[in-house]
C-alpha cells in the first residue's frame, strides 16, 4: 500500500499539483523517516494521519489534500533536509504544514456559512443502512466489548457520569481506563461500519 | 502532558472548538505530531463532544463553534452520523431504567433484553388523554399505510420498496436447490418470511450471516405471524446489504425465562443484480 501511494491533488488549483510523489522519491522519504522499513512506514502513516486531523482542526475541510501537499513538498527537499536538518522528522512536516496552511488561507478565504447538521428524509435512508451495518459489527464483537460499548453509552448528562462511574467500579478500571477503552471500541465499530456501507454501495 | 488531565482536556476541548489562543493550538499541534497519548486523547474528545452536541449538552456558544468550526471537514460529519446512528441503537437495544434508582440493579441489567411490559401496558391504557388521542390517530394512519403497502405488494409489476420473499428451512423441497433470489431492481427493503414449522416462543432472533459465517444482520425480538394458513416470522433487511452470493438465516426462539434454543437454518442465495 505504502509502495503504490499517488498524491490526489485535483482540489489544489494554486499548489505544486503536478508534482507527483515518484516511487523513487517516496522510498527517500521512508528512509529518512527511519532506516527500518517497517518502521518508516509506521511513522509515515502517523504523520500523514495525524496532519489530516490538525488541518482538520485547524478547520480545513481538504485536510487530505493538504497533509498530501506537505508531504510532497518536504519529500522534494529531501537532498536539502538530509544534509542540514536535525532532530524529529515530524516537526519539519509541521513547519512546512504550518505554510500549506497559510496559502491555503491566502487563496480560500473560509466561508462563513453554518454547516447544516439536521438529517433530511436522504440521510434517514442512509442512516437505515448505516444502522443496520452497526448491527452487523456489533454482532462481531467480542461478548465482552459488545457488552462494555452497550452500556459505556446509555444514559445521558448527570446519570451518564454517575453510570460510568458504577461501570468503571464493577469492572475494576479507573473511569479513564474505561473511557480509553470505550473509545477505542467505538473507533473499531466505526471502521467497520465504514467498511460496511463502503461494500454496501459499491 | 505536564498540566493536570482535566486541564488537558479542557485545552484540547478548546482547540477542537478553534477558541484556544494561537500560541497554545501551535504548542498543541506539536504535542499532537509526537505523543500518541495525547494524539489518542484528542480523539476521544472529538466523539466526546460529537456526543454532547447530540445530547444537547453544551452552551449556545459552544454549539456555534461546532457548527461552524467543528464540522467543516467531511470526516467529522461522518463521525457524526455514526455517534447518532450508535446513540439510537443503544437506545433501543437497551432496557428502560428501572423505575427504583438502585445502580446495582441497573448495572447489572444485560444489553439486549427487551422492553418491560409497562411500556405495552401503557399503549393500550395510554395514562395521558391527549396521548391516547395521537395514539388513536396514529393508528388509523398506520391501518391506511398497511393497506396502501398491502395493495402495492400485490402488484409485481411495479417497482417495490419492500419485497417478501418466503424462506423454508432446510433445502428446498422442490429439486433439492437453495431458494434464489433474484432482488427486483428498487427494491429498497427485503423482508425475508421464515416459515415456522411450531409457534412455541414468546420471541424469536433471525441472523442472517454469509457464506463465510460473517453475520450480516440480527433480528431481535421478532413476533410469529399468520400469512397464507401458514405461521411465518418475518423480519427486514436493507437491500444493498444482501451482496450477490450464498447465505443463512439462523432462526432462535426466545422463551419468557430468555431460554433460547437454536430452530432452524434457512439457506438463500441472491443472484447478481
Amino acid at each position: 500500500m505504502l509502495g503504490s501511494r499517488q498524491t490526489r491533488l485535483s482540489h489544489l488549483t494554486s499548489m505544486n499539483k503536478d508534482w507527483v510523489l515518484t516511487q523513487e522519491s517516496f522510498e527517500a522519504l521512508l528512509t529518512w523517516l527511519d532506516s527500518n522499513r517497517d518502521i518508516a512506514g509506521e511513522k509515515y502513516e502517523q504523520i500523514r494521519t495525524r496532519l489530516i486531523k490538525i488541518f482538520a482542526c485547524r478547520g480545513c475541510n481538504e485536510s487530505e489534500d493538504l497533509a498530501d501537499e506537505t508531504i510532497n513538498r518536504v519529500t522534494n527537499r529531501l537532498r536539502e533536509i538530509g544534509a542540514t536538518f536535525t532532530g524529529e522528522p515530524a516537526l519539519y512536516f509541521f513547519g512546512v504544514a504550518n505554510k500549506v496552511h497559510l496559502e491555503f488561507l491566502r487563496r480560500k478565504p473560509t466561508p462563513s456559512l453554518p454547516i447544516a447538521t439536521e438529517s433530511s428524509e436522504e440521510a434517514g435512508e442512509e442512516a437505515e443502512l448505516q444502522s443496520q451495518c452497526l448491527d452487523r459489527c456489533i454482532g462481531q464483537l467480542t461478548q465482552v466489548n459488545r457488552e462494555l460499548v452497550m452500556e459505556y453509552y446509555q444514559e445521558n448528562k448527570r446519570a451518564k457520569i454517575e453510570h460510568r462511574k458504577h461501570l468503571a467500579d464493577r469492572l475494576g478500571i479507573a473511569v479513564n481506563a474505561l473511557r480509553i477503552r470505550a473509545h477505542r471500541i467505538r473507533r473499531s465499530l466505526q471502521n467497520c461500519v465504514q467498511e460496511c456501507l463502503n461494500e454496501a454501495t459499491a | 502532558m505536564l498540566k493536570s488531565q482535566i486541564e488537558a482536556q479542557k485545552e484540547i476541548r478548546q482547540y477542537l472548538l478553534g477558541t484556544l489562543s494561537p500560541e497554545r493550538a501551535a504548542e498543541l499541534e506539536e504535542s499532537l505530531l509526537l505523543d500518541s497519548e495525547i494524539y489518542e486523547e484528542l480523539l476521544i474528545a472529538e466523539d466526546e463532544l460529537i456526543d454532547q452536541f447530540i445530547e444537547g449538552e453544551m452552551s449556545p456558544a459552544e454549539r456555534a463553534a461546532v457548527e461552524t468550526h467543528f464540522l467543516r471537514s467531511p470526516e467529522r460529519k461522518k463521525q457524526l452520523s455514526f455517534a447518532r446512528t450508535l446513540k439510537s441503537y443503544v437506545s433501543a437495544n437497551t432496557s428502560p431504567k428501572p423505575e427504583v434508582s438502585d445502580s446495582r440493579a441497573r448495572n447489572g441489567t444485560a444489553w439486549g433484553q427487551p422492553p418491560k411490559k409497562r411500556f405495552f401496558r401503557d399503549l393500550l391504557f395510554p395514562p395521558n388523554p391527549a396521548f391516547a388521542l395521537s395514539l388513536a390517530a396514529a393508528l388509523v394512519l398506520i391501518s391506511v399505510g398497511g393497506v396502501w403497502l398491502a395493495n402495492r405488494m400485490n402488484q409485481p409489476s411495479q417497482p417495490q420498496a419492500v419485497w417478501a420473499v418466503e424462506l423454508t428451512p432446510g433445502l428446498q423441497r422442490d429439486g433439492g436447490e437453495i431458494t434464489s433470489l433474484a432482488i427486483p431492481a428498487n427494491t429498497d427493503t427485503v423482508r425475508p418470511e421464515l416459515d415456522l414449522a411450531d409457534d412455541q416462543f414468546q420471541s424469536y432472533q433471525a441472523e442472517v450471516v454469509d457464506i463465510s459465517g460473517r453475520s450480516v444482520i440480527t433480528g431481535k425480538y421478532l413476533k410469529a405471524q399468520t400469512s397464507k394458513n401458514r405461521r411465518i416470522v418475518p423480519f427486514e433487511i436493507k437491500a444493498a446489504l444482501l451482496l450477490p452470493g450464498e447465505y443463512r438465516a439462523k432462526l432462535s426462539g426466545l422463551s419468557a425465562d430468555g431460554r433460547v434454543e437454536n430452530l432452524d437454518t434457512y439457506p438463500f442465495k441472491v443472484l447478481r443484480k
